[in-house]
């Protein structure tokens, strides 16, 4: 017979009765403890009416006054008017993810720095080459080969995605993370500034030039945070900046140049566009600048930052991705923040006309573009009317480590590499050693 | 074993050819006289048991190189394995014996840990640096503690409140980065072997192992009761033999470890003692044969995988030092006791599966033993209280039977914890201990030497890298594959979960008999976790990707991507004679 819907009912429904028919004779089976202590002779009582007797005699137990439900162990910040950092006035704020709109130009005029020569300084440019470290490439390029293809780290990586082919999902990646960032187990996310290889163990290869002088003059520290509060034309602006790793010296470098050199040149025109355009203004920001190391520390003066440009983290205010102009203005914005901490820190949060100058040199890095720079801090009053300016020297563009590391068809492969870079960042690092 | 059991895919499963028996009958043909009889085996159901897992260990053995051999400990399993999970900062109550009983390790714990430190050169030296850089490490204490405001202070940049733990642990991580970098520094004046090492900050370590002599769980010997009874005359009649119910299983172990930092060179440290054939004492190493839930262990399906911090192909593939943090220790309960316990355990368990994946690199594996002894010093630390342990790896067997009756033995010598500092006050440390800061010196002095007259990787070919393939298909095809494997990401299909329900209402009792049924359990189909690695369709290779030399090939062949499990496809293709 063909097994129609109206068969395949009416056999469920049979089976149903059937079913129903077996199991209301189903009765439960005496416990075994009953059996037991039934056989023992001793008498038994009924659970529930036992239970209802000794519910009279319960006494309620009072609970003190003073006890109160516990609080949540993480309460997470909202921003809103109850956050500790909430100010009701706004403030222009430029922290790491964003860049300045038109680059190098607005950065110059925002900061009312010039560039009094192309390049590097003389004296920093003739240092590059002079020390080196034995077998310095072989052992820069096993560092860079660690850092890029031999780590084992896998983590997912952000979307690949192809301008052309926009709705194209590509699988997704695991590999090292661009700052190898640590979330092996989600319960204890933590970063380590450390863990960013590629710089760290090319300042232990720095350090092996002469040990004794670097232990006593430099120390490293990682995620520096700095934030520089100053004011340009009555508006406060606040920058707020993470040096990945902060090098720090017993001696702070001496000024490069003098401090007039820069007045006669013009600050570049924006016209039409303002200073503080593309720079949001905030509730939430610090009501003071902030330097993170002590005074206390020996080796307390800020030589040579590092910074790190991811380009998940660093976007333009409407997510075009960023330009190369803005990647140089990028590295002059976070040098003169760690700077302008370290001056209000030293002569207080307003201080314009800076009894010494400060000088601090700057590296900017993907990881495979580098970018060098020298600023020295003559003053933090920054309006146009201000009669000293400060002095940035950098390279006019950022220099390749190597144009391909990584497995290209099964292979470990390292290609063009180039020696300038680290002989640069030894010259920066032994600069005053 | 799955392997025969089930073999229902597409890409068979290879039997390697035995290199004995070729070579007795191609070259050097014997004299008449003197007859060549085959080995005599060993009968009864366990020892056939036995041998089929030995074919799989010989073919393992037989792959030449690292990648491949650790490929193929994932082969069995599509879902990868139902393994032990071990964590270093999770241990449960009273774990010694159980650790030394998963790595066979002989422990000893006591002030001097070891011969190799009272080298009188390692000893004058050491104090010397210790004296020297007293105040250099008091510095970086007050920076580290008090001088140094973390990102994670501001209120406005932390979005997420970090609990105490997790504080802790920043400024553990960073003060011995820190240390580390002074360390380091001084240190490689006195010790140029220094020069040669990679600092390694936050690695990955991972280790698998099989663990035999555990008791079966009650499902294990339900199933095994189960088989007992089956009726279909291909099983083979070993496999029916009640006197396998009740005998011990292997538990796969996966260890993930998080180091603060490890030192890598190119040649591994100096042996403390020789390796002995037979160790007495690995006959005190103590047997723990219950099932791991009994000891608080979880089990997880996660891939086998086997990684010291780097991928193969990285020169400095030994270590010398790894330092992990102890702030777990805050988190347990069980009184200042077990503390110490819990320390000793993690250490062993980090410093052999350290050591494992370092053997693994060199071509050994859990099923064949290392033919030296591996060396690894591991300290553990918050900061303030220090630990140090000496590892020396003689054995990698642990599975089936050599997990209680393997001659040879692992050996651990530990201390307990010292305090580096007592505490913190008014801007000064207070009590400086100067021999803990020497016992942290002394790990950097301690200088690997090139073991001469050793064959370092005896079981891999000279190509010992997926790397060094020549054939490009496949040497693409395994790298890309051996990284899916490790990065441990889930099939796009999970694995097919039976709920209670239908445990109850379908597979135990018949109740729901006009189910439709699409289950694999409803189905003649081999349960998921008897699903192999390869055990899937062909893929299909678009005309796009295809070569010129591909369309030489025939239709068939050409339509469809070539896969290169380990051992498999390792030469071209080529086309058809008259083509």
């Amino acid at each position: 017979m063909r097994l129609t819907q109206v068969l395949c009912k009416m056999t469920n429904y049979r089976i149903f009765k059937l079913r129903w028919e077996q199991q209301k004779r189903k009765r439960a089976p005496l416990s075994k403890e009953y059996l037991h202590v039934s056989k023992l002779g001793l008498p038994t009582v009924n659970a529930t009416e036992y239970l209802e007797k000794a519910k009279e005699g319960v006494v309620p137990i009072e609970f003190d006054s003073d006890v109160r439900p516990a609080e949540p162990l993480f309460e997470t910040l909202k921003f809103d008017e109850s956050h500790p950092d909430y100010r009701a006035n706004t403030c222009y704020c430029l922290d790491d993810t964003n860049v300045l709109l038109e680059g190098l130009e607005h950065s110059k005029l925002l900061l009312n720095s010039v560039q009094i020569q192309e390049g590097l300084p003389k004296e920093v440019e003739d240092s590059v080459g002079t020390q080196s470290v034995p077998f310095q490439d072989t052992r820069v390029k096993r560092l860079i080969m660690y850092a890029n293809v031999f780590d084992s780290m896998q983590v997912l990586l952000p979307k690949r995605k192809d301008p052309e082919r926009p709705a194209w999902n590509f699988p997704r990646d695991y590999g090292i993370d661009s700052k190898r960032k640590f979330c092996m187990n989600k319960n204890e996310p933590y970063i380590n500034a450390f863990s960013h290889l590629t710089i760290t163990q090319m300042l232990q290869l720095c350090d092996f030039v002469d040990g004794k002088a670097s232990l006593a003059l430099r120390s490293q520290v990682p995620d520096a945070y700095c934030c520089a509060n100053v004011e340009k034309e009555g508006h406060p602006i606040q920058i707020q900046n993470r040096a990945d790793i902060l090098v720090t010296s017993k001696v702070p470098i001496a000024p490069l140049t003098q401090r007039s050199a820069g007045n006669s040149i013009p600050l570049p025109d924006l016209h039409p566009l303002k200073f503080n355009v593309s720079i949001p203004k905030q509730h939430f920001y610090h009501n003071r600048s902030i330097f993170p190391i002590s005074k206390e520390f020996l080796k307390s003066h800020p030589h040579t930052a590092f910074f790190h440009f991811d380009p998940v983290e660093v976007k333009n205010l409407y997510e075009e991705p960023v330009t190369e102009s803005q990647f140089l203005s990028r590295t002059v914005v976070k040098a003169f923040a760690v700077a302008a901490a370290r001056a209000q820190q030293l002569h207080g949060d307003n201080v314009k006309q800076l009894p010494e100058p400060i000088t601090i040199q700057a590296v900017h890095t993907d990881n495979r573009r580098f970018h060098f720079a020298v600023l020295q801090l003559n003053t933090l009053d920054l309006d146009a009317t201000a009669q000293e300016k400060n002095i940035v020297w950098m390279l006019p563009q950022a220099i390749d480590l190597f144009s391909e590391c990584g497995y290209v068809k099964g292979r470990p492969v390292l290609e063009e590499y180039n020696p300038e870079v680290f002989q640069r960042i030894l010259s920066f690092y032994c600069n005053g050693l | 074993m799955s392997l025969i059991r089930f073999r229902c895919g597409r890409t068979r499963w290879v039997r390697p050819l035995s290199a004995v028996c070729l070579r007795r009958l191609s070259s050097a043909p014997s004299p008449a006289t003197d007859p060549q009889y085959p080995p005599i085996l060993e009968q009864g159901p366990l020892a056939e048991k036995l041998r089929r897992k030995k074919v799989w260990h010989d073919w393992l053995k037989s792959h030449e190189t690292v990648e491949e051999k650790l490929f193929e400990l994932n082969m069995p399993k599509y879902y990868g394995w139902n393994s032990v999970i071990l964590r270093d900062n999770a241990v449960p109550y009273n774990f010694v014996p159980w650790s030394q009983f998963a790595t066979r390790t002989h422990l000893e714990v006591g002030s001097e840990i070891s011969p190799l430190y009272s080298d009188p050169t390692i000893d004058s030296t050491a104090s010397e640096l210790a004296s020297q850089l007293k105040s250099e490490v008091e510095d970086i204490i007050l920076f580290e503690n008090e001088q140094f405001q973390r990102i994670h202070q501001f209120t406005l940049k932390n979005t997420k409140p970090k609990s105490e733990e997790e504080v802790k642990e920043i400024y553990t991580r960073s003060f011995i980065q820190h240390l580390n970098k002074v360390l380091l520094t001084t240190v490689v004046s006195s010790a140029k072997h220094l020069n040669l090492t990679t600092v390694v900050p936050d690695p990955r370590l991972d280790a698998f192992w099989f663990l035999g002599g555990i008791n079966p769980s009650a499902e294990k010997r339900k199933e095994r009761k189960a088989r007992t009874k089956m009726t279909n005359r291909n099983v083979r009649a070993s496999f029916l033999d009640p006197s396998l119910v009740d005998g011990p299983v292997n538990e796969t172990i996966q260890f993930y470890g998080k180091p603060i930092l490890q030192l890598q060179t190119r040649d591994p440290l100096p042996s403390a003692e020789n390796l002995l054939e037979n160790d007495e004492r690995s006959q005190r190493v103590p047997h723990v044969p219950y099932e791991p839930h009994v000891m608080y262990l979880e089990k997880e399906y996660c891939r086998a995988t086997t990684v010291p911090g780097f991928w193969p192909g990285e020169p400095h593939e030994f270590g010398i030092l790894s330092i992990h943090s102890s702030n777990f220790l805050d988190r347990r309960s069980f009184g200042p006791e077990d503390n110490i316990d819990a320390t000793h355990s993690v250490a062993m368990l980090s410093s052999f599966s350290w050591l494992l994946g370092q053997a693994c690199y060199q071509g050994f594996s859990t099923f064949h033993d290392v033919t030296y002894p591996l060396l690894t010093q591991t300290a553990f630390s918050n900061g303030r209280d220090w630990s140090f342990y000496l590892y020396q790896l003689n054995t990698t067997l642990l599975h089936t039977k050599n997990s209680t009756e393997n001659p040879r033995c692992n050996l651990c010598w530990g201390t307990k914890p010292m305090q580096l500092f007592q505490a913190i006050e008014g801007g000064r440390v207070i009590g400086l201990n100067e021999d803990v800061l020497k016992r942290i010196i002394k790990m950097y002095l301690l200088e690997p030497k090139e073991r001469h007259g050793v064959d370092k990787k005896p079981y891999l070919s000279d190509k010992p890298h997926v790397a060094d393939i020549d054939y490009e298909e496949r040497r693409v095809w395994l790298e890309s594959q051996y990284k899916f494997l490790t990065s441990n990401r889930p099939r796009v299909k999970p694995k097919p979960e039976v709920y209670a329900w239908e445990d109850i209402y379908k597979i135990k009792h018949n109740d729901m008999p006009r189910e439709k049924r699409t289950k694999w359990y409803a189905t003649q189909q081999p349960p998921p976790d008897c699903k192999r690695f390869d055990d899937h369709p062909r893929i299909h290779k678009p005309n796009a990707l295809r070569t010129e030399e591909d369309l030489k090939l025939p239709r068939q062949v050409r339509m469809w991507k070539r896969t290169f499990y380990p051992g498999t496809n390792k030469d071209p293709l080529k086309p058809p004679p008259g083509k």
